[in-house]
């Protein structure tokens, strides 16, 4: 088994029509055993700035403080919010910088930048940044995320048909993987505001 | 904590991945470019094709990814191998060719960037999976240079490198012949890589071209798309009320892009 | 083999661990204290490697009193877990990692809220309502998901402590003999030693209160 497996995640990030959606599931468990059923995997960065870390729970957690430094240094240094651009290529280098010796995290970027347009960008556990137009998947359910949101996502979805569009890949493809689901958390992020929706997913 | 600014490779986590690897865990895959890459040498200039896959295992993480990387104004190297490698050593490379045409105020030669490249590669025995070629056009002439992991080069007319190399190179044997003219040239090129894109599995989607001559580049993103999506004959929405939803909080962002913002969540209890 | 629970109520913690030390397949001790005190309000039990457990549950418990020292009041249970778990995932990437799982449980005065916090060897880290550690969790989880309840009290967690001791000691290959269970509310900490009886034939066991004897049983 593969130690990216080890305690089981799905996240989903999906763009629409001046908005993102990003998501994740709620297990952590111990290989087969599940520890908890709260264990949220997406972040907030910023207002409009949503970061991903499927993997290794423990990787999940030393790179969320570490992302939280460097982001609260780059307020300080700079004086103005870090643009999702800016983060990605961020996280990149300092998985890059341990390239011989990785974070098993794959982490997934979404956001708005400065002129609201969405953007969503997903890396491997070495930082090779990938982008998409549609939507970055990550996880121990990716491939069956890969295709519930084949099918699913179409250009300029408006928030509302976004939020059910990515929901719905995600709590389908997490009932197909033994090691993730136990609920879903998804954020929907519009130049206004930022939704957060707590889904009922199946507790098997 | 690490501090933030301790530069080059960081050795780290080795000791725990080692103790993860010896208690029976397989470390994860990176993403490759599986890959078909191909060069040329023609009348006025040097021609470089690569497909758009990246892959990652039996997945295609990503449908178009870019693998023609800018070096300098006058060289591009092509990328295949482990996708992290290729992006961040011809970054690399391509910083310190800038700093080098700076203080020599002259325009950089492709042997440079041969060299830079295969000193890099060569320093580090192999580990950093990258498989390049390189082209360019400078006092020389134009220049098509390989650079294997391991840090080895060749200097060549025509060449192929990734997991399509096999049948880009049937095309370039049948087909490559000296002094081709431009047109000719870029078509088959486009021929090369598509023949990997239909005939290997680790390559697929579109094709990208650049052509590099005396006094100018082209970079030809997209160049042949011989594999468009259709549009979806039906669409997938769900109707509104199909996701159960437990709670639900929202949070009002502050002025746009101002970087302190905490707005507390307004708490609503639904069911969409 | 060791066996590690947790128990989270509104104001209060329940924490049980067993006694044995054990190397190889001798028992060498019979009556250890796995939990250590962390301060006023805050209680760890560890487990894991002999050497580790002691040299790591040492260092954290000087260290959290030599911060409340410092800073003159005493480190919340959230920072205490944290800061462990910060320990802990340093030490992994070192030449010397520490093989241990962590419980760590404790009452905020300020809040009036308790919480209980589980790490593993890995050190990730997560905030629960109950937890185990080990081979005990495959026997104990089942039963604290079926009895678990938001508003249990005092008496109930430690009966259910007791229900998942008496589940292992009648299905698990490896008996224990003893347990020592401690209570972190309001008050502070709450100390009982187990007492085997006989109930119908099988084995269960009642906790006693050291500081006053008083005795709770299943029933």
């Amino acid at each position: 088994m593969s130690i990216t497996q080890y305690n089981g995640s799905a996240i989903v990030a999906m763009t629409g029509k001046n908005c993102v959606v990003i998501g994740c599931d709620k297990r952590l468990g111990q290989q087969a055993l599940t520890v908890d059923m709260n264990f949220e995997k997406v972040f907030r960065v910023k207002d409009k700035l949503y970061v991903g870390l499927p993997g290794l729970a423990t990787d999940v957690q030393t790179l969320h403080d570490r992302i939280r430094y460097r982001v609260n240094m780059y307020d300080l240094e700079e004086e103005r919010a870090i643009q999702p651009d800016n983060l990605a290529h961020m996280i990149s280098n300092m998985l890059y910088q341990k390239r011989f010796g990785p974070y098993f995290c794959e982490p997934i970027i979404a956001g708005l930048t400065e002129k609201d347009e969405p953007y969503i960008m997903g890396m491997d556990l070495i930082g090779c940044l990938s982008s998409a137009p549609d939507f970055i998947v990550g996880g121990t359910a990716s491939d069956n995320l890969y295709g519930m949101c084949e099918a699913l996502w179409e250009p300029d979805l408006g928030p509302d048909d976004l939020f059910r569009s990515a929901s719905q890949a995600l709590l389908n493809a997490v009932d197909r993987d033994a090691m993730s689901g136990w609920g879903a958390v998804v954020h929907v992020i519009t130049p206004e505001k930022t939704e957060t929706y707590h889904l009922q997913g199946r507790q098997d | 904590m690490v501090p933030a600014n301790r530069r080059g490779f960081h050795f780290d986590n080795c000791k725990r991945n080692e103790l993860l690897e010896s208690k029976g865990s397989i470390t994860a895959k990176f993403t490759k470019t599986g890959t078909t890459i191909v060069g040329l040498i023609y009348k006025d200039g040097v021609i470089l094709g690569a497909d758009t896959r990246a892959t990652e295992g039996p997945i295609v993480a990503d449908k178009n990814c870019e693998k023609l990387h800018r070096l300098t104004e006058n060289m591009y190297c092509a990328g295949a191998g482990t996708a992290a490698d290729t992006e961040y050593t011809t970054n690399m490379i391509a910083s310190k060719l800038e700093l080098h045409r700076l203080n020599t105020n002259r325009q950089p030669r492709v042997v440079t960037a041969a060299s830079m490249l295969s000193q890099h590669l060569f320093q580090y025995q192999g580990h950093i999976g990258a498989n390049l070629i390189l082209g360019g056009y400078d006092i020389n002439g134009p220049q098509l240079i390989s650079v294997m992991p391991h840090g080895s080069t060749d200097k060549l007319p025509y060449m192929t490198l990734g997991s399509g190399m096999l049948a880009a190179m049937a095309v370039f044997e049948t087909k490559w012949k000296p002094n081709m003219e431009r047109d000719d040239a870029i078509a088959l090129v486009t021929e090369a890589v598509s023949a990997g894109i239909f005939n290997d599995l680790g390559s697929g989607s579109n094709v990208d071209v650049v052509v590099i001559t005396k006094d100018r580049t082209d970079y030809l993103r997209n160049h042949s798309k011989p594999n468009q999506r259709v549009p979806k004959q039906t669409s997938y929405k769900y109707p509104p009320g199909s996701v159960s939803v437990i709670r639900k909080e929202v949070r009002y962002h502050s002025n746009a892009n101002q970087s302190p913002a905490a707005v507390v969540p307004e708490v609503v209890m639904s069911e969409s | 083999m060791e066996t590690q629970i947790g128990i989270r109520g509104d104001n209060f913690v329940v924490l049980l661990s067993d006694k044995i030390v054990a190397q190889s397949i001798v028992k060498m001790k019979h009556n250890q204290d796995k939990m250590k005190q962390l301060n006023k309000n805050n209680v760890m039990s560890v487990t894991g490697e002999a050497g580790d457990v002691d040299s790591f549950s040492e260092y954290i418990e000087a260290n959290i009193k030599l911060f409340g020292l410092r800073q003159n009041r005493p480190l919340t249970t959230s920072e205490c877990a944290y800061w462990t778990r910060g320990t802990l995932a340093e030490a992994l990437r070192s030449r010397s990692p520490y093989n241990v799982n962590l419980l760590i449980g404790g009452f905020n005065p300020n809040t009036k809220k308790s919480s209980l916090y589980r790490i593993d060897y890995l050190s990730s880290i997560c905030e629960v309502p109950f937890a185990a550690h080990g081979y005990t969790s495959y026997f104990a989880y089942s039963l604290m998901d079926k009895e678990y309840r938001k508003d249990l009290t005092k008496e109930e967690a430690i009966k259910l402590a007791i229900r998942c001791v008496k589940q292992l000691d009648h299905r698990f290959l490896v008996g224990q003999p003893g347990f020592i269970l401690r209570v972190i509310d309001e008050e502070g900490i709450h100390t009982y030693d187990s007492q085997p009886i006989l109930e119908n034939g099988q084995r269960s066991f009642n906790f006693v209160n050291v500081a006053n004897n008083v005795v709770v049983s299943e029933a």
